[in-house]
């Protein structure tokens, strides 16, 4: 088990610990567990604890444990590593959810939420003591209805993380979609870093899983479409074991950086990132139409699975729009593999859900030498692909530059 | 501010767990509630003890202790003793040496004028108070010296006056050796009220001889100074005769 805790702040058992303090965030991944628990700041969360578990409740890359061995190492992990407070939030992964999208008339919330559970369970086929349903308001159509975001999600796995967080020391208050967490956690960076406010309301978020992608779309700063695509998304070489054996350790400690090139004998990397990336152009022709024109101004890439900067690479050129690996660098202090890690995201997005927005701390972009400065819209080169050098992101983006640069001979010829 | 929440955690799961943290922290707060019933009844425990301890102690010096006319006794007997050695201090501690009065005396007698006794005897008089003073009750008891009768004009408790008694008994040759000592006596100091209390002719074989018997006071409540001796370092004390 790998954690960090804050050294000036142990845990002093029960009385020790702050009523008033933000919950725990559980996130539940194929590989591992990830605890992290955060408190308002500046411009930056500040990070109370932060602990990763390997071993999940599903069938996946690491050890497979089940509820009441997990619910013990939560337990270990919680009194050990300096957690305060009993409240927890669990994330699940998008695996386990069905997503769709239903046209209902207008109706108050409560007739809403009757209606979306018949309709999810109808649309899912499932039980309706075997599942948990949950909607989202997506906004209004043309002819008075709602479209509404509609969620199902196995009873069993949500009783599974309920008794796995349900420790005696820590109590289940909310369970998310990992998604949602993790455009909640970017949605927060990008308010705070982004020069320009609508470029944090008008985006795309990529997550990226082992098995699902999830495509959300924002606009206005509201959802307006969401989209699992289910596929082998995860490099074979960035698996839990892969990390695990390059030296990677929580809070920056280990020699080894976070390795962000796939395996070499991952030779079917482009071929999946250029499916997720028609998959995901469609998706967004779909938006276009159903927006009368309106496009993204950006993609942004995160989730465990986002790791290969051949996956940004990819969709910004079949999708012709800005794309960019999101990761929470100036969002959280510390440690070192939350900061850089986008396996982390829906994590920072759970725990840092009831913490109030960051404040306002654009990021400031620096032209590149020699070149003139180029328009930040991508609407021009959304048919052609991508025809221009990448510019640096408006948010904590880490801008790449996966093509070769061409060389340059003195006196301008190339 | 929380954006995006799509809460999945069914009403019954939300339920059991906060009935799962209810009843940790109720088992918390009787945890607390027993150890502080244990540490006040250990408290109370121990200051019973004490108390029981304090009692007893209390009961075995009633018991066992002098009751209280043994312990007025007690403290009448050295409240006695206490002022006779009072007594003896005051008799010991005199302001004038007695051998220097009777050398005075000595060296006062005029010719054919001897001693056959010489008393000298400590006395003091009680302050009178305020209302015997206005209605001349001092004047039932021995005259008392000058510095007493200041002292009871004023409203703070005067000291008691003392004096000397000095009583001499000698034969004269004649009147005029009498009356001659009796001159010399109060025209010296610190003798005085100088009186002659007795005088009667003695038949002796061959001629007559006065007999008599004088009486004078030397207060006790000045400081003396021998003739020699610097005054200012008793003039702090009050009047100072040589």
């Amino acid at each position: 088990m790998l954690g960090f805790g804050n050294a000036g702040n142990a845990r002093g058992g029960w009385f020790a610990r702050r009523r008033h303090s933000a919950p725990v965030a559980v996130d539940f991944g194929r590989s591992s567990v990830r605890l992290l628990q955060l408190a308002a700041g500046g411009t930056a969360y500040r990070c109370l604890a932060a602990a990763e578990i390997p071993g999940s409740l599903l069938e996946g890359n690491g050890p497979r444990l089940d509820a009441d061995a997990m619910s013990a190492r939560i337990r270990e992990t919680v009194r050990g590593l300096g957690f305060s407070g009993q409240r927890a939030t669990a994330t699940l992964p998008a695996e386990l959810f069905q997503t769709d999208i239903a046209r209902l008339p207008a109706m108050d919330d409560k007739e809403l939420a009757e209606s979306v559970r018949f309709e999810a369970l109808d649309r899912f086929g499932m039980d309706a003591d075997s599942a948990v349903i949950g909607h989202l308001r997506l906004g209004g159509t043309a002819g008075g209805g709602n479209e509404v975001l509609m969620f199902a999600v196995p009873r069993e796995a949500v009783a599974t993380a309920t008794r796995a967080v349900n420790t005696g020391d820590t109590a289940a208050v909310r369970i998310e979609h990992a998604s949602l967490a993790a455009l909640r956690a970017a949605t927060r960076q990008r308010l705070s870093e982004c020069e320009d406010p609508a470029a944090a309301r008008d985006y795309a978020l990529l997550h990226l899983e082992d098995r699902v992608a999830t495509l959300l779309v924002l606009r206005e700063g509201n959802i307006c479409f969401l989209r699992s695509i289910r596929g082998e998304w995860a490099s074979a070489g960035m698996t839990m074991i892969g990390r695990t054996r390059t030296g990677r350790t929580m809070a920056g400690l280990g020699e080894g950086a976070i390795e962000l090139e796939s395996d070499t004998g991952d030779h079917g990397t482009a071929w999946r990132w250029c499916a997720l990336a028609e998959e995901s152009l469609r998706c967004l022709r779909h938006v276009e139409r159903a927006s009368g024109g309106w496009w993204p101004q950006e993609v942004a890439i995160t989730g465990p699975a986002a790791v290969d900067p051949e996956a940004a690479a990819t969709v910004e050129s079949v999708c012709g729009v800005r794309t960019s690996l999101c990761v929470p660098i100036r969002m959280i202090d510390a440690p070192e593999a939350c900061v850089h890690g986008n396996a982390w995201i829906a994590a920072i997005g759970g725990a840092c859900a009831d913490l109030p927005a960051l404040a306002r701390n654009p990021r400031r972009e620096e032209p590149e030498q020699g070149a003139a400065a180029l328009p930040r819209t991508s609407a021009g080169t959304r048919a052609g692909g991508r025809t221009r050098g990448r510019a640096a992101g408006g948010s904590g983006t880490i801008a790449l530059q996966p093509e070769p640069k061409p060389l340059t001979v003195a006196g301008g010829r190339a | 501010m929380s954006e995006f929440v799509v809460d999945f955690l069914p009403r019954d799961l939300q339920r059991k767990g906060a009935m799962a943290a209810s009843r940790r922290r109720s088992a918390l707060l009787l945890a607390l509630l027993g150890c502080t019933v244990v540490g006040v009844a250990a408290h109370s425990w121990n200051r019973f003890r004490e108390a029981d301890s304090r009692r007893a102690v209390s009961l075995s010096l009633t018991t066992n202790g002098a009751g209280i006319g043994d312990v007025v006794n007690r403290l009448a007997g050295e409240q006695r003793e206490l002022r006779r050695y009072l007594g003896i201090y005051d008799r010991l501690s005199l302001p004038v040496e007695q051998s220097d009065l009777l050398a005075t005396i000595t060296h006062l007698l005029p010719e054919r004028t001897s001693l056959s006794m010489v008393r000298l005897e400590v006395r003091e008089d009680q302050p009178t108070k305020v209302g015997d003073a206005a209605d001349g009750g001092a004047s039932a008891k021995a005259p008392a010296p000058k510095r007493a009768a200041k002292g009871s004009a004023k409203a703070a408790p005067a000291k008691p006056a003392r004096w000397m008694e000095v009583t001499i008994r000698g034969y004269a040759a004649g009147n005029g050796e009498l009356y001659e000592l009796e001159r010399k006596l109060a025209n010296t100091q610190p003798f005085e009220s100088v009186t002659v209390g007795e005088n009667r002719p003695t038949d002796v074989p061959g001629s007559k001889i006065q007999e008599f018997a004088i009486t004078c006071r030397v207060p006790l409540d000045v400081r003396y100074v021998r003739p020699g001796r610097a005054a200012d370092a008793v003039a702090s004390a009050g009047e100072v005769r040589r």
